[in-house]
């Protein structure tokens, strides 16, 4: 593989990683939101 | 503390978009880092692509110490006021910390393996910044299995101030003692980025703003699910409570 595309896939593993954590902790709190607008 | 349940369960049940704009907004910004990282920015004489690991191992670097200073902070906060908002505060910073430091040394590894042909070495620089990472994982291990109630929080609190200490002492590693990781070249004495081409400057510091855009987004994002967890716990008990007030003279009439 060429040094650079195996860096932009390295990059690209990194970022997505990142953004799908954050974008699921983001989805567990909405899920804990609701929860508690439903038991209140 | 001055606010009531009722206040806290009303602020947690509030939904925020604007966490969802920062995260888009960090995203975006960590696609022109990209871009810029790869595209824009020289390639450098020694190192070839190889140099180009920088751009994600200094910014991840700079959030894990960002994380760290905040849970220095609310450490201090937290121990001097006893207030829960420092201790979840300082707690939502250790994870936030602990993931971005995990990610400096292991892209610091692969950029290790091409450069001084190992993935680690007890270098002075590697072994201090393992000391961080290691001191924030105790201390979250400390709040895993440290029990209910304050003495755990204190503890990670004690940790929380004793690992940022470790920080500067990273930043001098390679200027006291004989170290084979590179001299810095952002914040320096000679000045703010002045051993760096421009174009590399400006590619870093795109990045280093998308990784902490995303800190500011996983922070308040991570400290509100704590909040509405802790409000959820307290209503159970609430209302566990006053089943136990409402069924308890039933049982004393049963019993008699």
């Amino acid at each position: 593989m060429n040094p650079l595309t195996a860096m932009f896939v390295g990059f690209a593993i990194i970022w997505g990683g990142l953004f799908i954590y954050v974008l699921r902790l983001h989805r567990l709190g909405r899920a804990i939101e609701q929860q508690l607008r439903k038991e209140h | 503390m001055a606010t009531t349940l009722t206040e806290r369960r009303s602020e947690a049940a509030r939904g925020a978009d604007w966490r969802e704009i920062l995260i888009w907004a960090g995203t975006a910004l960590g696609v022109a880092g990209m871009y810029m990282a790869i595209l824009y920015a020289p390639e450098e004489a020694t190192m070839s692509h190889a140099q180009r690991i920088f751009y994600v191992h200094v910014p991840s670097a700079w959030v894990g110490f960002l994380a760290f200073a905040v849970v220095f902070a609310a450490s201090v906060g937290f121990l001097w006021t006893r207030r829960r908002s420092f201790d979840l505060a300082a707690h939502t910073s250790t994870e936030i910390g602990v993931v971005f430091t995990t990610l400096a040394i292991a892209s610091g590894a692969v950029w290790g393996k091409s450069a001084w042909g190992t993935w680690w070495t007890w270098d002075p620089r590697l072994t201090t910044t393992f000391m961080l990472w290691f001191i924030y994982v105790v201390s979250l291990m400390v709040r895993a299995y440290g029990g209910p109630g304050g003495q755990s929080a204190r503890f990670a609190a004690v940790l929380g101030i004793v690992g940022f200490l470790d920080i500067p002492l990273i930043h001098l590693s390679v200027v006291w003692w004989r170290s084979m990781h590179p001299l810095p070249v952002v914040v320096s004495s000679e000045g703010f980025g002045s051993g760096l081409p421009p174009e590399m400057l400006y590619a870093l510091l795109v990045n280093v703003a998308a990784f902490t855009l995303l800190y500011v987004a996983l922070f308040s994002i991570r400290r509100a699910q704590m909040g509405a967890q802790d409000v959820l716990a307290a209503q159970r008990e609430d209302d566990r409570r006053s089943t136990v007030r409402r069924g308890f003279p039933r049982t004393q009439e049963g019993s008699r």
